[in-house]
Formats: C-alpha cells, sequence, structure tokens
C-alpha cells in the first residue's frame, strides 16, 4: 500500500522507518506558550498512531535553563530508549560551560546529537559562543540541528555557510529550511553550495509544493521529515510530506533513511 | 468505518501575490480535493482580497458556476463607499447567486468590524444566519470577542488560529456559542482533542486554507486525532453543513 493511502485512511506507517529529525519535549519556556500534555507518554502514543519509530527530543525547558533541560531530555530518553534520541542543548551566553555540559550531555546523559536555538538565545549562529559547539560536534562526529529563519539577524540560512565550509565533515540540519518561502529559497541556494548541509522540513508555512521544489533542487538524500512537536501538532507535518508529489522512494529517504543514517554516523542504534 | 466525508470550509481559487502556490485554477483545486478525499469546499477569489471585492465576487460565480461540489463565499466590506451596494442589495444578490458564506478581511481591507462602520451589514446578515468567516491575521480576540458578543445570532468561524494566541482562542470558545475554529492551521499540539473534550465537537469545522496552506495538513489531523467517529464527522462536514442549512431559514 503506498504511503499517501495509508495516511488517506489514517493508519499507522508500520512498514516504513519514520524518523522525526526535529521534535521537542515539555511546556515552552515555562509556560509562555499553552501546550496540552506535552509529555514523553503522551508523544510516543501520538508516535504510535503515525507510525513513527524514532523521535530527536530536546526539552523546551532547555531554552531557558539548559541543564535543567538536558536532565529532563535525558529522563525521558532513559523511559523510551528506542524511541526517543536526546539532542543536547547549550546556551551561547555561557560560553565557558559549552564544552562541559557537552560533555556531562554526551558522557553521563547518553545524548547523541546537539540543538541549537540562536534566535531564543538571540545570539547570531556564526558567533564565538557557538565555536565549542562546532568543534565539539565535528570532533565527536556528531551533528547539529539548528533553527533558522529567513531574515533573523541569528540564524538565516546564509549564515551557516561559513560554518559548514570550516567543519565539511559535519552533518549541519537547517531546522524548519529557512521558515518561510524566501527562506526555503535561501536555504536550497547555500546547500547547493555545501553538501553537508541537510534541510528539515517542519515548520507551519512549509507545503508539498516547497517539499517538491526542495527535493527537486537539492535531490532528496539531504531532506528530513521533522515535525517540532510537541511545540506544534506533529499530524500536519506528517501529511504534508506522506502527500508531497514526490516518488515512493524520496519519501522514504526523508521520512526516516536519512536521518537514520545520520544517527547511525552518530552511534546510535536501535 | 467508512471514508470520512471532508467539506472544507476555506478553500481560495486565483492566484497569490507574493508566491507560486501549489495551484490557482479551479482543476488545480479539483485535482488536490480528489487526492485527498475532500468532497466539497467553500471557495472564496483571492482577486476579492487582493483586487476589489466585487471583482473577485463576480469571478469567482463566472468560474465555480454551479459546481456541484464547489460553493461561493464571498468578500463584503462596508456599504458606505459606491463599490459596495447596499446592503439590501448585497443581501438580495447573495440569495440569488446562492451565497451562503461571507468573508471579511477588515486589516487588508481598512474598516472595522464593527457596528459603527458596517452600516447595518451584520445586522442583516445574523438575521439570515449568514456565517462570517475570519482569518485571525485580520482580526485581533477582542473584535472577535466584541463581535461575537453585539451579533449572538451570527455563527463566526476563525481561521489562521496558528498555535500562540491559546489562551484568547480558549476564552472566545468559552465566552460565546457563536464562535468556532476552522482547525486548517490550528496548530495547537493536541488542539483539536482538547477543544473537543471542552468545549464539544460541535465548535470545530474542517477547513484546509488551500492553497495558501497544504490541505493535506489539516486533513491528516482530522483522520488521525484521538477523537471518536462522531466527532470527526461533525467536524468534517456535519457542523459547516448545519451551519449552511440554516441559513436564512
Amino acid at each position: 500500500m503506498a504511503i499517501e493511502d495509508k495516511v488517506r485512511e489514517g493508519l499507522p506507517l508500520d512498514d516504513v522507518l519514520v524518523v522525526d529529525a526535529h521534535a521537542h519535549l515539555g511546556a515552552y519556556s515555562e509556560g509562555r506558550m499553552y501546550i496540552p500534555t506535552p509529555d514523553e507518554d503522551t508523544m510516543v502514543r501520538l508516535m504510535d498512531r503515525m507510525g513513527v519509530d524514532v523521535a530527536c527530543i530536546s526539552s523546551l525547558e532547555a531554552m531557558s535553563d539548559f541543564r535543567a533541560g538536558n536532565e529532563r531530555t535525558a529522563r525521558a530518553v532513559r523511559k523510551y530508549p528506542d524511541r526517543l534520541v536526546g539532542l543536547a542543548v547549550v546556551n551561547p551566553h555561557y560560553p565557558e560551560e559549552v564544552g562541559p555540559e557537552l560533555e556531562r550531555c554526551f558522557e553521563e546523559l547518553g545524548m547523541k546529537g546537539i540543538k541549537i536555538h540562536p534566535t531564543c538565545n538571540d545570539y547570531p549562529v556564526d558567533g564565538k559562543g557557538y565555536e565549542e559547539v562546532w568543534r565539539f560536534a565535528s570532533e565527536r562526529g556528531t551533528f547539529v540541528l539548528s533553527h533558522t529563519w529567513q531574515g533573523s539577524s541569528t540564524c538565516g540560512p546564509k549564515m551557516f555557510a561559513s560554518v559548514a565550509e570550516k567543519y565539511p565533515d559535519l552533518p549541519i540540519i537547517l531546522g524548519h529550511s529557512g521558515g518561510n518561502p524566501k527562506g526555503y529559497e535561501e536555504a536550497i541556494e547555500v546547500a547547493k553550495d555545501h553538501p553537508n548541509l541537510y534541510l528539515d522540513l517542519c515548520g507551519s508555512l512549509i507545503t508539498g509544493a516547497w517539499v517538491e521544489r526542495i527535493v527537486e533542487a537539492v535531490g532528496a538524500d539531504r531532506v528530513l521529515y521533522g515535525t517540532d512537536f510537541p511545540f506544534i501538532d506533529p499530524f500536519y507535518e506528517f501529511g504534508k510530506v506522506c502527500f508531497a508529489g514526490i516518488d515512493e522512494e524520496e519519501k522514504k529517504k526523508i521520512l526516516g533513511l536519512n536521518m537514520a543514517e545520520i544517527l547511525r554516523r552518530a552511534g546510535w542504534e536501535r | 468505518m467508512s471514508p470520512l466525508r471532508l467539506f472544507d470550509a476555506n478553500a481560495m481559487v486565483g492566484r497569490w501575490p507574493t508566491e507560486k502556490l501549489a495551484f490557482h485554477d479551479l482543476e488545480g483545486m479539483l485535482t488536490t480535493m480528489d487526492r485527498l478525499g475532500i468532497d466539497e469546499a467553500l471557495v472564496w477569489h483571492s482577486l476579492s482580497r487582493f483586487y476589489d471585492p466585487m471583482e473577485g465576487n463576480r469571478k469567482l460565480m463566472e468560474e465555480i458556476g454551479d459546481h456541484p461540489r464547489l460553493h461561493p463565499c464571498w468578500v463584503l466590506v462596508p456599504p458606505f463607499t459606491s463599490d459596495a451596494g447596499t446592503v439590501e442589495e448585497v443581501m438580495a444578490d447573495m440569495r440569488k447567486n446562492g451565497v451562503r458564506a461571507v468573508k471579511f478581511f477588515p486589516r487588508e481591507h481598512g474598516f472595522k468590524l464593527r457596528s459603527w462602520n458596517m452600516g447595518g451589514l451584520l445586522e442583516a446578515l445574523e438575521r439570515e444566519r449568514v456565517p462570517v468567516l475570519l482569518d485571525a491575521d485580520q482580526v485581533d480576540p477582542e473584535e472577535v470577542h466584541e463581535l461575537c458578543e453585539a451579533y449572538p445570532g451570527l455563527p463566526v468561524v476563525l481561521g489562521r488560529t496558528g498555535y500562540r494566541e491559546m489562551r484568547a482562542i480558549y476564552a472566545l470558545l468559552a465566552g460565546h456559542e457563536n464562535f468556532y475554529v476552522d482547525i486548517s492551521t490550528f496548530l495547537l499540539y493536541r488542539g483539536l482533542e482538547e477543544v473537543v473534550g471542552k468545549f464539544g465537537a460541535g465548535r470545530l469545522i474542517f477547513g484546509t486554507g488551500m492553497p495558501i496552506h497544504d490541505p493535506a495538513g489539516a486533513a491528516t489531523k482530522l483522520r488521525y486525532a484521538e477523537v471518536d467517529d462522531e466527532a470527526k464527522e461533525m467536524i468534517a462536514h456535519r457542523n459547516l453543513e448545519g451551519l449552511l442549512e440554516r441559513v436564512g431559514t
């Protein structure tokens, strides 16, 4: 049964590997924005409904307190080690703590990747406070997922060119692919020049038409499924990818095979 | 369960000025509807928003004609300027053309959705029970609250709700029985489920926002939602059909 036929019937994709490259956990920065039941039990239940095998999560609490937030992520991963992969979060305004916290996250808390959010921290992605992130990730052989948004002074897609060039073997995921139509175009352009840049599709503004354009421009091998859940509802993003006008093999790469390979290279196995 | 019958409350035909969308004509819309299993749609025309409301409404009628799956939703403006027609003329035109839902773009078209600015149009729509479809980027929650309070017989359906203003959306649902949410971009995590639990399935209406938004989003959300089949049927088509059937009664 084709992927879109299954989704039209509301069935889980139980015969397709699905990895959500961009997910979170918990309330948004101490209740600023209301999110009902953003706990790991509910998240895994919804993953089952869609047939999502694995989600890469970072706690939203880490946006305000990275240490407490990373511990929250680790507790969830300990509960569902086969379903959740933890991503470490750091704050570039505390540069002296970046290295030690990443070390703690990977050695003690079992994290496998890094998530940064230059907008939330109001800090440019190519600034000094993030240098240790890139160095650590590169040496460790892991990956970095970053929030990106076109027009932002901290994380417009083009700002990733210098980092991608300096660390050509480091997989860098441009979360939201720039976030809006101009951002998608910008993300496509920068990704064309840097083969270690990956584009994730999560975001309220992206449509199947853009999924098709992105795949046509950079190839399905560097496009990743992500939802941002529970920050927003995951089913909308799930439907957009499953119904996009691309072929079945491309959908399978995007839905899971590409991210599974990034995770495997980062040392994660189920 | 048999396939869910979907009636989209929020579809647009016509070009979008700032982006090439997935389609702009009826052929593209119908192909998309078939692929996603959407049976019928309320349709408005982009010219009504970006060029001239009346010309857009005329163009809409010309394009959809009496298509059995597509139903017109006109964009209206207050009756004071000479492009708008009197309230009586507009209501008569709507009846003549089978128009049973309207949309306003107060921010885009430069007016306030309040009695002093609407010249009796809202009273006429309330009398005829014509649903008013609004986008959250065109009105703030305060205006929606005042509208629902001043015109309790007027069904008000809010789309483009996103996920950030839920504390206000929930208050509107709690405070006004004539307030409904179109789920096209109701992106709150488990929001559909929670609203059904708190306020009942009668307050949500299936919409896609296509082609500005991807219709696969709302269609997939509804199909996978953790609510029972009865609630899905209500959201998918019955609530909207009920509102449209009551028009003019």
